[in-house]
């Protein structure tokens, strides 16, 4: 494994730990709307949460929700693409390209915001799986593209004559190239998650129990000078960042460095 | 010169445009019927109202078409929408299409200054970044891109506070709403115009290494002809972005009328998304999804690709 995917690999478990053992945040009745001080960095709400520990648990809260939407649109995407890519040209390849021209025409954001206004509070479950189901187009078309350039490099062509399984060629020789190539687009929608789950949050729509930096923003929108608003605001934008930067230097290297297959 | 060949073809391949464009709107109208419409069964379980009187409940469903079954509902429908009857809103219960007209009118200075913002900003920045050589330019030029990455609604958020505090005490009261319509426009713009910067960033740096560039410099064309060429080539590149910005555009209406309180079409969405209007919201929707649609179709026509 790469550096690059120690690193990747050691900031997802990181998360998840710090998901699990960071303390679900308790309000309490003696520390009601305190400003900034040496016990509470970032001041009290007016309901009594600390707010540096709400925003803590809200910008993890909301790193753990945008990597269960990715990793759910990428199963997604990949089963779409890859099957689209394996028979270029046939009714599930068209279909993709049709049913995929629809939903961009709308946009990943506006049809959630409408479905989550007329559905109401979802289940978390169901906030993950629309999520998933509005957004897989233009991962399952990159996909798509790499499968059906995969299929004719050379050592493909080898294994293909040396008489393996297809089913062995696809999961053995294709899908972890494809993969290796798709780091910079994972990254990228991991960022576009955090952005719409913000802008969700923000609009008060989807699964308030979700806690995240979107519900957060929309808790705190009536004091938008306070300092939980504005440490939401730049943890969100922070997200942001770190996803876009990982996205832009995963293609920088993969343009330097690796096999060009998209 | 007229030519009958070039005609036909010319009309055959409108005619094949205008068709698969109606043909997805079709289908536009079908998916967006069946997700907002039938399936959450319209006010009912928005509402919920379980325990309602029938009477109401089926006024409310004759309101909303949802009186017939599946097929006569989308029907019922598609019909009306073909002759221009856009139903009517579930909360006010005001004509949807007089409304949305209205409310377009009233957000049309703002897009209109926002395309000002996306047309003159990115393009020339983009030209500097692609000219650039010291990594300090390269630096500047990065940052400010950078501002692009903040989503919609904090640039909103954002662009009000700063006329709040900073504007609106020193600025003459006859020019506060047209202060508020530039800051609105600018926080609207500023995703749009971060997607064409670094488009266009990219394409100046290819379109600088073609052979033509340097056989017009060899020509001795002056550096500001071939610059201007460079920007039509570098624009024509940046057609498949139509659909991408349109979409920010959208977006960016949105929480910019939300935020700065300006009454157009943006705000109507955000507003029908918070009420659960779901006649009010399949009209947004379809609407804008249609200017898409058409746009995207655009792009693919082949005599926009000769």
């Amino acid at each position: 494994m790469s550096l690059a995917g120690k690193i990747l690999c050691i900031g997802i478990i990181g998360v998840v730990l710090a998901f699990i053992l960071l303390p679900v945040p308790i309000p309490a009745p003696d520390r009601l709307a305190l400003p900034p001080s040496s016990t509470y960095w970032l001041g009290t709400t007016v309901t009594g949460y600390d707010t540096l520990h709400l925003v803590m648990y809200a910008t993890i809260a909301s790193t753990v929700d945008a990597m269960v939407a990715t990793s759910l649109t990428l199963i997604l995407a990949g089963l779409i693409g890859f099957m689209s890519g394996s028979l270029p040209n046939g009714w599930v390849d068209r279909s993709r390209a049709f049913v995929g021209r629809i939903l961009d025409s709308i946009g990943a954001f506006i049809l959630c915001a409408s479905l989550f206004s007329i559905f109401g509070k979802t289940p978390f479950w169901v906030y993950y799986i629309v999520l998933a189901i509005v957004s897989w187009p233009g991962l399952a078309s990159i996909i798509r593209a790499g499968t059906v350039r995969a299929r004719g490099l050379p050592y493909i062509e080898a294994v293909v004559a040396s008489g393996f399984a297809p089913q062995r060629i696809l999961f053995v020789h294709v899908l972890p190239e494809l993969l290796f190539a798709l780091r910079p687009y994972i990254f990228a929608l991991f960022s576009g998650f955090v952005g719409i789950q913000g802008a969700l949050g923000f609009l008060g729509l989807g699964n308030k129990d979700q806690s995240n930096l979107g519900y957060l923003l929309f808790d705190l929108q009536s004091s938008m000078t306070s300092p939980g608003f504005i440490a939401a605001a730049v943890s969100l934008m922070l997200l942001l960042v770190t996803g876009h930067a990982a996205s832009r230097i995963g293609f920088r290297r993969q343009d330097a460095f690796e096999p060009y297959l998209f | 010169m007229f030519s009958w060949n070039n005609f036909s073809l010319q009309v055959r391949n409108s005619s094949l445009y205008l068709l698969r464009v109606a043909f997805f709107l079709v289908v536009l109208h079908g998916v967006l019927h069946a997700a907002l419409i039938v399936t959450p069964d319209a006010a009912s379980r928005q509402l919920g109202w379980f325990e309602i009187e029938s009477d109401y409940a089926n006024r409310v469903r004759e309101q909303l078409g949802l009186s017939g079954n599946g097929t006569t509902q989308y029907i019922n429908h598609l019909a009306n929408l073909l002759r221009g009857d856009w139903g009517r809103s579930l909360h006010g219960n005001y004509e949807i299409g007089p409304f949305m007209a209205t409310r377009i009118l009233h957000s049309a200075p703002l897009l209109s200054l926002a395309l000002l913002w996306i047309a003159f900003f990115p393009i020339p920045l983009a030209m500097s970044y692609a000219r650039a050589t010291s990594s300090r330019t390269l630096g500047v030029v990065r940052t400010i891109a950078a501002v692009g990455l903040i989503p919609q609604f904090l640039a909103a958020i954002l662009g009000y506070a700063f006329y709040e505090h900073f504007f609106r005490p020193n600025v003459p009261a006859e020019f506060a709403s047209l202060m508020r319509l530039v800051f609105a426009s600018g926080a609207l713009a500023v995703t749009p115009a971060m997607i064409v910067f670094v488009s266009a960033a990219d394409t100046f740096e290819d379109v600088t290494r073609r052979p033509w560039v340097t056989v017009a410099h060899a020509m001795g064309h002056s550096w500001s002809r071939i610059r201007a060429m460079m920007v039509i080539n570098v624009l024509y590149e940046l057609r498949p972005l139509v659909t991408r910005v349109a979409l920010h555009m959208f977006l960016g209406t949105a929480f910019a009328e939300m935020i700065f309180g300006i009454p157009g079409i943006g705000a109507a969405f955000i507003s029908a998304l918070a009420t659960g209007d779901t006649p009010l919201l399949f009209a947004i929707v379809f609407m804008f999804g249609a200017i898409v649609l058409v746009l995207s179709g655009l792009e693919e026509r082949e005599e926009l690709s000769t």
